[in-house]
């Protein structure tokens, strides 16, 4: 399939990264540096009139973003290490961040299972963090699941011995996870609620992984984008024309794009 | 006896050789919100992440006398001598009354929650000034329920006395500290961002002048820019790189009081005002200093 690619939204002020669709718009993280610009914020294109606004500023780095079953829009807050809940209301709430007293590091890429939970990935990172470290950090990268019970959210380590992962994704059926890495592209069998076989598809380095309906994978390769199909092989090879991609999520029939040069391109059939 | 970088000679007659830090309690996870009661010479603190407000009775030991409590932060006591207290996680200011109840001074700004209040000062006229950090929403281990900033700035307000809200100050990114000179025609704010103490101008009207650069913090150890007081001669002590940086009127360093343990305030006390208590992330220290402090009402 031949893309036609035009940017819709930018540049702004820091990378553009994360996208999710709300149903009518497209919904897309900046990395702003600095504290005077909040270390970024979310903003929404509302894809008929072409307008950007201002969908939840000060988000102190929120990078990969997933609207839960909820309604409400779930963010890794990077330079918080922790994932929130944007609440409709325009609050925001922790979840949780602890395992066995000890935090986890810098999380990327989530995914929303249908039962709520939430999947990411975790990884070391240079990257200050927001105020003193008041627990220490786990020594490993991982993939971590939260789960809530009644009122509390708790989380679980699934797996380690990752290289740096830095994107996620569940297969339609939700029985197959995704993991992008340093390494190349991962999949995980799911059996009773954890990881159990793992497999490398590919050793191509991805920033970013969407799964079709059709269980082939979208993913992010620099200059151009990749459909993998579910066994790792290449099935296409789109260029991209707007630089280094980081993200590509679809929004009704097109395809947006994120950019490190903090753009949000779009693509039609 | 307290190791110190001494680089001006100056420094000799305010903390003399012989001083010699003394721990007297231990144990808490984040302590700050130093403070003397003059009344009846009780020491307070907070441990922010284990959510206690401890008080040390004259001659006795540390007794719990709030938790939880709200992750409170900074503590002073107003002209009536009731306890102030920058609420942190609660994202206001309250004052406890003399029965024991809460009284919320300031948790909007035009129409908005506020920030998360770090640290508090009382004017003499009665004024109350904070600094209203973003801590509470951004730092990981004492978050505020709803972490989401409202505010476009970080700065500093002023409850007057007539409790009516304002924010003279909003150039700040991370103001943290905050002192008044002797003479209170000055205000100093540290800024743990950017690891300098600024210096405003008060007008009698309640607002402030432009921002003049006081002091850069220099060192590359642990420590940033936190806790910040004043003694009776204009000297300033604030937190920094390695310890307690005292800085002489003029904005030049006198020194670096190395304090072990990651120093996160001090306030003056004891009914001389010439001992420097200093708490840190795990105790409360005390030592003899040769100035008195400016006074808390």
């Amino acid at each position: 399939m031949a893309w036609r690619f035009e940017r819709v939204a930018g540049p702004f002020e820091g990378p553009a990264a994360g996208l999710a669709w709300d149903g009518a718009g497209m919904l897309f993280s900046i990395l702003s540096q600095g504290p005077r610009s909040g270390e970024g914020r979310i903003l929404r294109l509302a894809p008929n009139g072409g307008d950007v606004s201002v969908f939840r500023a000060f988000t102190n780095r929120t990078s990969g973003i997933a609207f839960g079953r909820d309604g409400a829009l779930y963010g890794c807050q990077e330079l918080s290490r922790r994932i929130v809940r944007f609440n409709p209301d325009g609050s925001a709430s922790l979840l949780a961040t602890l395992v066995d007293g000890r935090m986890h590091n810098l999380p990327t890429s989530l995914a929303l299972d249908s039962r709520g939970r939430i999947w990411f990935c975790d990884s070391k990172s240079p990257l200050r963090t927001s105020g003193p470290l008041i627990y220490p950090q786990v020594d490993f990268q991982s993939i971590f699941l939260l789960e809530r019970s009644k009122q509390a959210w708790h989380l679980r380590r699934l797996a380690s011995d990752l290289d740096t992962p830095r994107a996620i994704a569940l297969s339609p059926d939700e029985r197959t996870l995704y993991v992008a890495d340093r390494q190349g592209l991962h999949a995980f069998t799911i059996r009773d609620d954890a990881l159990d076989a793992r497999r490398r598809l590919s050793e191509r380095a991805l920033s970013c992984l969407n799964v079709r309906h059709d269980g082939c994978i979208v993913a992010c390769a620099g200059a151009a984008l990749l459909v993998l199909e579910a066994s790792g092989a290449v099935r296409e090879t789109w260029p991209f024309p707007g630089g280094e991609s980081v993200n590509c999520a679809f929004g009704g029939q097109d395809l947006y794009v994120t950019t490190t040069a903090g753009e949000l391109w779009r693509g039609r059939p | 006896m307290i190791d110190a970088d001494r680089a001006a000679p100056g420094l000799e007659r305010l903390i003399p050789r012989e001083a010699e830090l003394e721990r007297l309690h231990h144990g808490m996870s984040f302590g700050e919100g130093p403070v003397w009661n003059r009344r009846d010479g009780s020491f307070w603190w907070v441990d922010i992440v284990g959510d206690t407000i401890w008080r040390r009775p004259r001659g006795g030991s540390a007794e719990v006398f709030m938790r939880p409590s709200t992750h409170a932060n900074g503590l002073t006591f107003d002209r009536q001598g009731r306890l102030l207290v920058a609420g942190w996680a609660s994202r206001s200011v309250w004052r406890v009354e003399a029965n024991g109840s809460v009284h919320t001074l300031a948790s909007q700004f035009g129409g908005v929650k506020i920030n998360s209040p770090n640290d508090i000062v009382v004017q003499s006229n009665g004024a109350v000034w904070f600094t209203d950090s973003p801590g509470a929403l951004y730092n990981p281990g004492m978050e505020a329920d709803d972490l989401q900033q409202y505010l476009d700035f970080q700065g500093v307000f002023r409850i007057g006395p007539d409790g009516t809200l304002t924010a003279p100050i909003r150039d700040t990114v991370y103001p943290n500290g905050l002192a008044f000179t002797p003479d209170e025609k000055t205000l100093y704010v540290n800024d743990s961002r950017l690891g300098e103490i600024r210096a405003y101008d008060m007008r009698a009207d309640g607002t402030c002048g432009p921002m003049r650069l006081f002091h850069k913090l220099e060192g590359s150890e642990p420590g940033i820019a936190d806790g910040m007081k004043v003694d009776r001669e204009g000297n300033v002590y604030c937190t920094g790189p390695a310890g307690v940086h005292v800085i002489g009127p003029d904005g030049k360093l006198l020194g670096r009081l190395l304090v072990p343990d990651h120093c996160t305030n001090m306030a003056f006390g004891d009914d001389d005002w010439r001992s420097l208590y200093v708490t840190t992330y795990h105790a409360l220290y005390r030592m003899r200093v040769g100035v008195p402090g400016v006074e808390v009402w």
